[in-house]
């Protein structure tokens, strides 16, 4: 049970990061013009076409004691990022923000540019805009990101074996449970958390299709 | 006085065009700039609001510098106390009737500015609706009221009555000459039709393949 709530709570606090970075990177990704929005876009989409176990490595490298970056994390938290709960966290972040940014920016795009520009000749800011007119008519691409990030962060495996192991309590999420009870020939219990990540996906799923439908009907 | 003399190479339905236009509009005036479609009417009205990036000239609005290719200068939209209707439907679609005119007030300006427009436009009963429970008639009505709400010192039309049928136009125009009594903002008006030209404006600049034919008071253009 333990394993479940990690995973849950992976996905949640992932998803929640997510919603608050990938959407200043989708709404500056739907109107740029800037010459480096490609090196952005690809960025953006690298998890995407990337072995797990690459962005991993790196993770793993950059997480590490021996690095600036890991070093400062011992020097803040008092204990290394990498087989930590912390640490799944941010390889999850930097794994799932596609699938944050995507239906975001796609909701942000479908949007008739004419409603940016009269709320810009009514001396509004960009924040302004984003906050008032933008983030309320897209409501369901950011049900979709959420979902999608949460589904995605749960179904996680090569990225969480790289630089999080498998430390009951701590850092052994489901889909890595299911590999150690496979290895240990433990079928039965494998199924059990195979079951559960099933239910918990097409849970999510479910939920998203529906409140979309729900939400498209405010208006 | 709104001075207007910009160049753009656009890349139109009928291929490349060069648009040169020079003209001016006094404080208060009314002009329209009557034109076939093609002919780069709503370009340069997207120019003077700031949405679309001349490649030279310079754009001023009595003593402020809104866009100078030489001086680099291109004011953002937001500060050129403009107001827009479009063409097409801009209502913030998650707003009712009465937030879309709340949303247009600066800060400073009363509640009761929205009564009053409310009033104004006969809004009052469908001050609780969504934009998509309006018809078109309605819609504009309401954009025109919101794009006058914070009086600003410029109003632009793009083809605002295109939708519209002959009852809605006629109301629509008889608003626009209401804000023009009361608030007296420069307008701007787009079209390609000559009935709404002569309903409104008092100077029309003829626009064809981005440049202004003739520069004509109303009354020549209806002895056209």
């Amino acid at each position: 049970m333990n394993t479940i709530l990690i995973t849950v709570k992976l996905a949640i606090i992932t998803s929640v990061i997510l919603l608050g970075v990938g959407i200043p990177i989708a709404f500056w990704l739907s109107r740029s013009k800037a010459k480096i929005k490609p090196i952005v876009d690809a960025l953006v989409a690298l998890p995407l076409v990337l072995p797990p176990t690459v962005l991993g490595f790196y993770l793993l490298l950059a997480l590490s004691p021996g690095s600036w970056f890991g070093s400062l994390a011992v020097t803040v938290l008092g204990k290394p990022l990498v087989f930590s709960f912390e640490g799944l966290v941010i390889g999850s972040v930097l794994y799932s923000l596609p699938f944050m940014v995507y239906p975001v920016q796609s909701g942000m795009k479908g949007l008739s540019p004419r409603l940016y520009e009269a709320a810009q000749s009514l001396g509004k800011s960009n924040l302004q805009i984003l906050w008032d007119v933008v983030l309320p008519n897209i409501r369901p691409s950011l049900l979709a990101g959420l979902v999608l990030t949460f589904a995605h962060t749960v179904g996680e495996f090569g990225v969480v074996l790289m630089i999080g192991g498998s430390i009951p309590g701590e850092t052994r999420v489901a889909s890595i449970a299911i590999y150690d009870e496979v290895e240990a020939l433990n079928y039965s219990s494998a199924n059990k958390y195979a079951l559960i990540l099933v239910g918990i996906s097409f849970l999510a799923l479910t939920l998203l299709y529906s409140g979309q439908k729900r939400i498209n009907r405010f208006w | 006085m709104l001075r207007v003399s910009v160049n753009k190479k656009l890349n139109g339905s009928g291929g490349m065009m060069d648009l040169s236009i020079d003209f001016s509009v006094e404080n208060g005036e009314c002009i329209a700039l009557f034109g076939p479609s093609g002919a780069g009417k709503t370009s340069i009205l997207r120019m003077i609001a700031g949405f679309l990036k001349p490649d030279s000239g310079r754009i001023q609005m009595n003593d402020q510098l809104w866009f100078s290719s030489r001086d680099k200068a291109n004011l953002s939209s937001s500060l050129r106390n403009l107001g827009i209707v479009f063409q097409e439907n801009a209502l913030f679609p998650n707003m009712t009737v009465h937030r879309n005119l709340k949303f247009a007030l600066r800060n400073g300006q009363g509640a009761s500015r929205i009564e009053e427009f409310m009033e104004l436009f006969e809004l009052e009963l469908l001050k609780d609706q969504y934009p998509h429970e309006l018809s078109g008639g309605q819609k504009q009505r309401v954009s025109l009221a919101r794009a006058m709400i914070y009086n600003p010192s410029t109003l632009l039309l793009d083809e605002p009555f295109a939708s519209l049928d002959e009852h809605s136009t006629s109301r629509l125009s008889g608003l626009v000459l209401e804000m023009r009594r009361s608030f007296n903002p420069s307008i701007i008006l787009v079209s390609h039709s000559r009935n709404e030209v002569r309903d409104i404006a008092q100077r029309v600049l003829c626009i064809q393949e981005g440049r202004v034919l003739r520069d004509i008071s109303i009354a020549e253009f209806q002895a056209l």
